[in-house]
Order: C-alpha cells, then structure tokens, then sequence
C-alpha cells in the first residue's frame, strides 16, 4: 500500500479568540478498500457560533460547492476565529462496538489498535480512531466502547487540501455522531429524563444509519448498505421494504438486548425518505416518529447573508456537529469536555 | 458529559503490539477459537496454518513477529495434548463438512423448490455454525449484514439462502445453552471489492465473547482446559478478543 505522509502535527488547540466551530465535510470517491480515498470532489459547510457570550448556538454561514472554492471561503473569513470539525462520511470512515479493553487507561489506546484492525481488516499502523466507553444497557458485565476509524489513506488528502489553504482542523468526526448530537439538540428542548432511549435513523452515502442514543451516547449502531443508486425519490418498493424491514429487526433486536433504557421516541432525518417508506417507518418504531427538522435543532442567525439553509440532511448533520459542540464546548477538539446532552 | 470524537488524537506512536494479554493464555485460546471456527466453511487449512504460524511467533510481551529469540523461547507453547486436541477438533470439523457436503450435493435438485434449498442450506449453515461454537458458550446474537458472501462446505450460499439464514437467525434465536456470547459475521463488502475473482468468502467472523454475568474469567482458566473454557479466558483476559478473518478457499 502507498505510505502517505501526514503533516508533523495534525492538528491545533483552538485560539482563545475563537468564538465558532466549522463544520465541514468533504466527498471523495469510493475505493476497493472500503474507505474511500483519493482527491477532495466536493465540499459542503456550517458555521456556527454563539449569539452573544452566553447565547444559543446559531448558524451564521453555510456553502456547498467544489473543492476549488474552499479558496474562496478562506479568503471570505468563513474559518476565521473557528475552531474546525472534518466529518467524515459512511464511506470515509468504519463504526463498530467492541468491549471495552481491561487494561489500564494509559494502555487502552494501543489495547484498541489491534482489534479493531483485525476486525476492520486494514493495517493497524494506518488506522486513525477515536472510542468512548458506553453506558451499560443491559445486565453485561463488560463494558462496550464506541470506536470510530478510518486510515491515513483516506484522511491525508483531505488534510493535504486544507493544508493547501492554509487551515488545519482542529477535530476529524464521524457523521454518526452528527446523528447522535442531532437527537441530543432535539431532545434538550424537551424534558429530559429517565431511562430513555432514542431510535434514529437517516442515511449517508450508500449507508442507512440505524442507531439508538441511550445514556447521550450513540450505543448500537446497527447500519446497512444501500445499493449505488439510492435516491427516495427513485425508491422502489423492494428497498423500501428492505429498509423498513431493517428496522423493524433492528427494534426487536435492540428490545430484546437493552434492558436498563426504553425505546420511547424515534427520529428520522429529513429529507432522506420517500413518503411511503417514512408512513411504514413510523408503523414498525416504538414510540412517535419525529422527523427532525434543522430549525428545530439549531437558530439560523439574523445576520446571515444568502439564503437560509434549506432542508438538507447533510447540512442538518454538519449543524448539529457544530452546534453540540458549540454549546457548551470549551475545547473542541477535545473529548467529553462538551456540554451536557 | 457527551463525549466528542477526534481521530486525530490517534496517530501512531510505537510498534504495534497487542494489549495486556497474558502471552501463555493468547496463542493458546486463540487456537482453540480458531479450532471452533475452522468448522465453518470457507477457512482453508492455507489460512489455518498461517495463523497458526503467526501466534506461534507471539512472544509473552504479546509482541506479533517478535525477532527477539530469548523472548520467543521464553514464551509458553501450547502443549503438545493441545495439539493433538486442536488436530482432533479440526478433524471432526472437516469429517462434518464432508458429510454435509455430501449431503447437500446428494439432494436432487428437481425434489425441492429453490426456496426450500435455500432453507436447507440456511439450516445447514446454521448447523454447523452451532457446531462451531466452542462447547460451554452459546450464542446470543448473530448479525449477518444482508449483502453477506457466506459459504457452506466450499461452496458460496446464494442471496436466497442469506436472506433465509438472515431471517432465521432473526426470528430463531440460538438456545439451548446459557446466553453469554456474542457473534457477529460482518458484510465481506470490503473483501469482495479487493478480490472480486476470489470466489466463495466466508466473510468477516467476529468472535465478542462475553464472560457470564458475575463469572470471574480469570487469565489462563482456559488453557488447555476446552474449548468452551479457553473461549471465554479470552474474553477475560482481553475482553473484545476478535478472531475475524476473511478467508478466501
């Protein structure tokens, strides 16, 4: 495999003087090693900041376009006084839960390489990942962990680009957290508590994402690949009863595993579904399905120059991203140092 | 307090090396493991005994590929019964899968529906996988991603026969034994792209197995002590221990 060089130092500590988080995502073509790698095609961003010191977080500049205009939004001040989040999409990145190593904490990094190469089948030397331990959902005495991964290949030509525009990101997340903190934003608006667990479901890429935020972690991802050709306007029933189907098991499975939270609500990204299949949806998952709408996640500033975003799954994902840590952030490129769920 | 991913923060520091595995418990659980799995179809003796020469080189740091001859020595070998133990296990796995084999190609083609072979193919997988497993651990979930490329005695299972495994491990739980494991077999997407000539794959295994609830595993309680026992010293001494490999026959 070809070794690529990452710059010496990934990434930076936020300046004291940031006030926003960047959120943005960068497509890239699909490769045989299930990560995709090669050149940036195209770019989309959320940019949110705080509305005063101690004001909600709110979104004051977005965009989409090809790679060449990142130029251009440097030059515009999109990144100035941010701290910058990459998200990676279904095809940039692997999610898989795996017991939580008993090893002492200093240890648990190198603890982790292995399996997760061995499960992921790529080489452990490559591999860029980032895990948290999940709350216990069930009487298990072992301790699961969230991991995210992806490898260099993948990552060093989205760092090469912005290094070529003079910015280095602060963070590299994954778009199933964005689902996570999608649920989570929603959710602080409502009365909070209890033992209750979320369902959601949206799709990235070739990818529907099935997942259940319990204890505000995303604790069982249980995705599924969809066909090359996925478009919910073009759905035919075949696939749609397949992704309702997959649902439907993913529920019992989940019902029949988690014993300490309740499944009370689902949700279900906009945008991503066709009609038919989003009414089949909402007869299969417990509780009421709530499509969450960015307007009820995160403000759009007052002063925001162009058109407000519209109803875009992705620019709904890159905003929660942001906005959860935004919040209560202090450091965004740390971990568990954000604000509460 | 939600904790925010960086991937960043991973970058490769040192040689790559194994977590805090007892050395004397690793290679000869792992065997065992690998005994249980070579049951199922697909795992060529190439691939049994690469993997075996690849724990043999474990040294007791857990280092894979140690150079280091004195630490190589000093490493506990599995014993010779295990060898014999393993050799036997796999033995009567490969005796299983020839009368499967022999089974299945002995069914007439015209008797039955494509529906009803894929059934009893699904059945069939299902059979050997419980055999699969090591004596004493049961399984309470198995996950096959649809889009899965299994095989059954060399030979891949069609879409039909996934779809009919899919929804017979879904509605037909494993039981019969107490519930403390976990398997997942992941989608071979990812190997069918890198090698589409490769033919039938057994995709991804992925042994989690889960020590019983208030069960103290203690490191090295498995070895040599069966199969079902050294599975589960795995798990104690290396919680998420994965036997996972994505053979090609």
């Amino acid at each position: 495999m070809r070794s690529i060089k990452l710059p010496a130092r990934w990434s930076r500590r936020p300046e004291a003087s940031q006030t926003g988080v960047v959120a943005l995502r960068a497509s890239q073509a699909a490769s045989a090693t299930g990560l995709a790698q090669g050149a940036v095609r195209q770019l989309s961003f959320v940019r949110v900041d705080r509305a005063g010191v101690q004001g909600a977080a709110e979104i004051t500049q977005h965009g989409s376009g090809p790679a060449s205009r990142l130029a251009t939004w440097v030059t515009s001040g999109v990144f100035r006084q941010a701290s910058l989040v990459l998200m990676l999409d279904a095809g940039q990145r692997q999610i898989l839960v795996l017991d939580e190593p008993e090893v002492p904490q200093k240890e648990r990094h190198d603890a982790l390489r292995w399996p997760i190469a061995t499960a992921l089948d790529l080489p452990a030397d490559g591999l860029l990942f980032d895990a948290t331990t999940l709350p216990p959902i069930n009487e298990a005495t072992t301790r699961k962990m969230l991991v995210a991964a992806t490898q260099q290949a993948t990552l060093a030509p989205l760092l090469e680009m912005l290094a070529r525009a003079g910015l280095r990101p602060d963070a590299v997340d994954v778009v199933d957290m964005a689902q996570r903190n999608a649920v989570l934003l929603h959710r602080r608006r409502e009365a909070a508590g209890g033992p209750a667990a979320q369902l959601v479901v949206g799709i990235s890429g070739r990818e529907l994402l099935v997942g259940l935020v319990a204890g505000g972690e995303l604790c069982v991802p249980r995705n599924m690949p969809l066909p090359d050709d996925y478009a919910p306007e073009r759905l035919d029933e075949a696939l749609s009863d397949r992704i309702v189907l997959h649902v439907q098991r993913t529920v019992d499975l989940f019902e029949r595993q988690i014993t300490r939270f309740a499944i009370t609500s689902s949700f279900v990204t906009e945008g991503e579904f066709a009609a038919d299949t989003l009414a089949a949806l909402a007869q299969v998952v417990p509780g009421e399905l709530t499509r969450l709408t960015l307007a009820d996640l995160v403000a759009t500033s007052g002063s925001l120059r162009g058109p407000a975003p519209g109803p875009d799954a992705q620019v709904l994902r890159l905003a929660a991203l942001a906005a959860q840590r935004c919040a209560g952030a202090t450091d965004p490129a740390g971990s568990g140092k954000a604000g509460p769920a | 307090m939600t904790h925010h991913f960086n991937l960043l923060a991973s970058a490769p520091k040192a040689p790559t090396r194994t977590p805090s595995l007892p050395a004397a418990v690793a290679p000869v659980a792992l065997l065992v493991m690998m005994a249980a799995a070579a049951g199922l179809a697909g795992w060529s003796h190439h691939t049994q005994a690469g993997l075996m020469a690849k724990l043999a080189k474990t040294d007791p740091a857990g280092a894979i590929n140690s150079s280091n001859p004195k630490a190589a020595a000093a490493a506990t070998p599995p014993p010779a019964t295990l060898d014999k133990q393993v050799l036997a296990a796999l033995s009567e796995r490969t005796a299983q899968r020839e009368t499967l084999a022999a089974a299945l190609q002995a069914r007439p083609a015209a008797e039955s529906s494509a529906e009803a072979l894929a059934e009893t193919r699904a059945s069939a997988w299902l059979a050997a996988l419980s055999e699969a497993t090591p004596a004493g651990v049961s399984l309470n979930q198995v996950h096959i991603e649809p889009g899965a490329r299994l095989s059954l005695a060399g030979a891949a299972l069609g879409a039909g026969e996934v779809n009919s495994l899919i929804e017979r491990l879904q509605l037909h739980p494993l039981t019969g034994r107490a519930a403390l494991g976990q398997l997942d077999v992941r989608r071979a997407d990812a190997e069918r792209e890198r090698n589409p000539s490769a033919g039938p794959v057994f995709s991804g295994l992925l042994f989690s197995i889960t020590p019983p609830a208030g069960e103290s595993m203690g490191a090295g309680a498995g070895a040599g002590a069966g199969a079902g026992a050294a599975s589960a010293a795995v798990a104690g001494a290396a919680p998420g221990a994965i036997l996972q490999r994505a053979a090609t026959p």
